[in-house]
């Protein structure tokens, strides 16, 4: 079964995705710290992380920077899921390295569970990677 | 938007000022003539003016108005050699003589002992002690034998009763002098110096105006002739540009300063050939942001200055990018509850089936709160709103503040347990009943109280106090948290400006709704550093008995 870490504080948000992931057929952590994910990724090796940008502690961008300089971890697929389209925000994730940028609002749980099954090879359809960028 | 526009307009009017001004004394004193205030004048008077106008444009100095009275004896009065000498600083005279063709050298040099001497006499100026700025007019001077001196004219030239110069006039002609050329002489000049005092004590007094408005202006304001001298400058121009080491920056300072932006020798060229106002605009510079106007001044079609206004747009900047910020945030924090909202429902939809009972009650539920949340944020915005507008209204009733703090406590102990945090209060019993909104003020508590138990580390304490202080109440938030920088305190209240954990959820309008709240009921809010860590927030309300 393939592991999906969510690094997300919100935990309303948290019990919907891990609800529609579970029912796909994941398991599915929660880490709600930024402090502590990349500890987390150490000790877990989730096969995908879902990070959220806005986190106590520290912020999902200085975390995939981190992960993505990190010998050991920069293979972990990242896909950032927030509410924050910034573009500069959405041009620097990309190129650190993440897969995708996803905005909360803009998406329903089936939506992003057809996303991690994508990134993460479960599928043969071919999903139209759309980056939505906020008007600011 | 009006101020930024209104201002140039403000500008090009004080800088066209001066140049106007001269030309408006002119048609002034001019009329005054022709009304023929002074009748028994000589009618030199009006075409003295006249020469003035046309000779000297904006000039004031004594000497090139003496240039012109010069010429124009040169076809009323009989002379050789017509010579002024006057006293223009305390190191410098200038002597300047008219000079016929064929007159003697000895006989200009002779004028110049007569009238050095007299200066000397009467001023107690001796000119050759000072620096002589000299000039000769007319000739060519003959070098044959001198001429005799056959009539000899000689007026001082009075300003304000004190004489600052003489003006002479020498021929080789005897008894041409007689006692109406002498009074039309001593008349024109007397009247001449009159109306040239009046002129400088008016420019004089405009100037100083117009340098009160231009000194106290926020903006830089300078103003350089073709030559980029500068002429005009005001202290701001030092403190915007951060020049402070220079006592006053001449152009190639300020040109310099911008040198990394863009040429300001090039657009004050272009201003000066084009007669054309320009906009420098979005001028970065050592973290500042600066905006550049160049305003032509025009005399008679040709630009004969460039007045250089520079906005400083740091703090505009700045709080743009707070807004900016801001909405970004509110977007954000509307978000947050609506994506909860509609993802759970989204869930519970596509899966009925697998979904258990116990669960969709878990997610209804969560549905419950973010509908409460996003309820109390928007509410929040508006009252934030109201607050920024002063449309916040206090209704009041009787009510005990020690009952505001029990109740806060009572509400927070939950989630300050949670964090094992010590939440206590510190109530003085002595307070009575007095008038106040209590729910706003339990608001004002509910803030602070959330913020010290969102900012205090787990093994903190929290203390909430009220204290009698006559005709005030205050009341005290404290924690063991981090505290608040010198640096933020100030800026705490603000509506753009959040503490420094940006990563936290909400508006950040917390303090702001609770300054806006105590001020509704005449108070004050403040923050103080707690000992030995963390922050202490106090407010301070005058108690209402009716």
């Amino acid at each position: 079964m393939k592991k999906i870490m969510i690094v997300e504080d919100d935990l309303a948000l948290y019990n919907v995705y891990s609800m529609e992931l579970k029912i796909k057929g994941y398991e599915v952590v929660n880490v709600p710290d930024g402090l502590a994910a990349i500890e987390a990724f150490r000790t877990q090796r989730p096969d995908l992380v879902l990070l959220d940008l806005m986190l106590p502690g520290r912020n999902g961008m200085q975390i995939l920077e981190e992960l993505k300089s990190d010998e050991e971890l920069m293979a972990t697929k990242v896909v950032m899921l927030t509410n924050y389209g910034d573009d500069n925000n959405v041009t620097k994730a990309l190129r650190l390295g993440a897969e995708d940028y996803m905005l909360k609002y803009n998406i329903v749980p089936s939506e992003l569970s057809e996303k991690v099954a994508h990134y993460l090879g479960d599928t043969s359809s071919s999903i139209v990677n759309i980056i939505e960028n906020e008007d600011a | 938007m009006l101020k930024s526009l209104s201002l140039p307009i403000i500008i090009v009017g004080v800088l066209s000022l001066a140049g106007f001004l001269f030309f408006f004394l002119q048609k002034v004193l001019k009329l005054r003539k022709l009304k023929g205030l002074s009748p028994e004048s000589p009618s030199l008077n009006v075409e003295f003016l006249d020469l003035v106008i046309e000779k000297i444009g904006e000039s004031l100095e004594l000497s090139r108005v003496l240039d012109v009275v010069l010429k124009k004896f040169e076809t009323k009065v009989l002379y050789s050699v017509a010579s002024y000498v006057i006293k223009v600083s305390d190191k410098k005279v200038i002597f300047k003589s008219l000079v016929r063709p064929q007159v003697s050298k000895q006989l200009l040099a002779e004028a110049k002992t007569r009238l050095f001497s007299e200066m000397e006499k009467t001023a107690n100026v001796p000119p050759f002690s000072y620096e002589v700025e000299e000039d000769v007019i007319g000739g060519p001077l003959s070098e044959g034998k001198p001429d005799p001196i056959g009539s000899y004219l000689l007026f001082p030239l009075y300003r304000k009763q004190e004489i600052v110069g003489c003006i002479s006039f020498i021929t080789n002609q005897k008894g041409v002098y007689g006692d109406s050329a002498k009074t039309y002489v001593s008349m024109a000049l007397t009247e001449m110096m009159a109306i040239y005092d009046r002129l400088v004590d008016l420019v004089d007094r405009e100037t100083e105006k117009f340098e009160g408005i231009v000194n106290n202006m926020r903006e830089g304001v300078l103003v350089v002739d073709k030559n980029l001298q500068v002429l005009v400058e005001n202290p701001a121009v030092t403190k915007i540009v951060g020049l402070s080491n220079l006592v006053s920056p001449n152009f190639l300072d300020l040109a310099d300063y911008f040198s990394s932006s863009f040429s300001l020798e090039n657009e004050v060229a272009q201003v000066f050939n084009s007669g054309m106002p320009k906009k420098v605009s979005e001028v970065e510079k050592d973290g500042k942001s600066f905006e550049l106007l160049l305003l032509p001044i025009i005399n008679n079609t040709v630009v004969i200055r460039v007045g250089i206004i520079i906005y400083d747009q740091t703090e505009e900047k700045e709080l743009e990018k707070l807004r900016r910020e801001f909405s970004a945030m509110v977007i954000h924090e509307l978000r947050s509850p609506l994506s909860v909202i509609r993802g759970t429902a989204e869930v519970i939809l596509s899966h009925e089936d697998e979904v258990s009972a116990e669960d969709k009650h878990k997610f209804l539920d969560q549905i419950r709160l973010s509908s409460i949340a996003l309820l109390d944020k928007v509410g929040e915005l508006l009252d934030a709103a109201k607050i920024e507008e002063k449309k916040i209204e206090v209704f009041r009733n009787f009510a005990d503040i020690n009952d505001l703090l029990r109740q806060t406590k009572e509400f927070f102990s939950n989630l300050a347990a949670q964090k094992n945090v010590t939440l206590s209060v510190d109530l003085d019993e002595s307070l009575i009943q007095f008038y106040i909104d209590s729910k706003k003020i339990l608001q004002v508590l509910n803030n602070l109280v959330s913020n010290a138990v969102k900012f205090t580390p787990e093994g903190g304490e929290i203390v909430l106090k009220s204290s009698n202080k006559g005709e005030l109440v205050e009341v005290s938030v404290t924690d063991t948290g981090e505290g608040v920088s010198d640096e933020l305190k100030p800026k705490l209240f603000d509506k753009y400006v959040r503490g420094k954990n940006t990563n936290e959820h909400g508006t950040g309008l917390g303090l702001v709704i609770a300054k806006g709240i105590v001020e509704a009921h005449n108070g004050k809010i403040w923050i103080e550093d707690n000992q030995p860590k963390g922050a202490k927030f106090i407010f301070s309300i005058p108690k209402q008995n009716g």
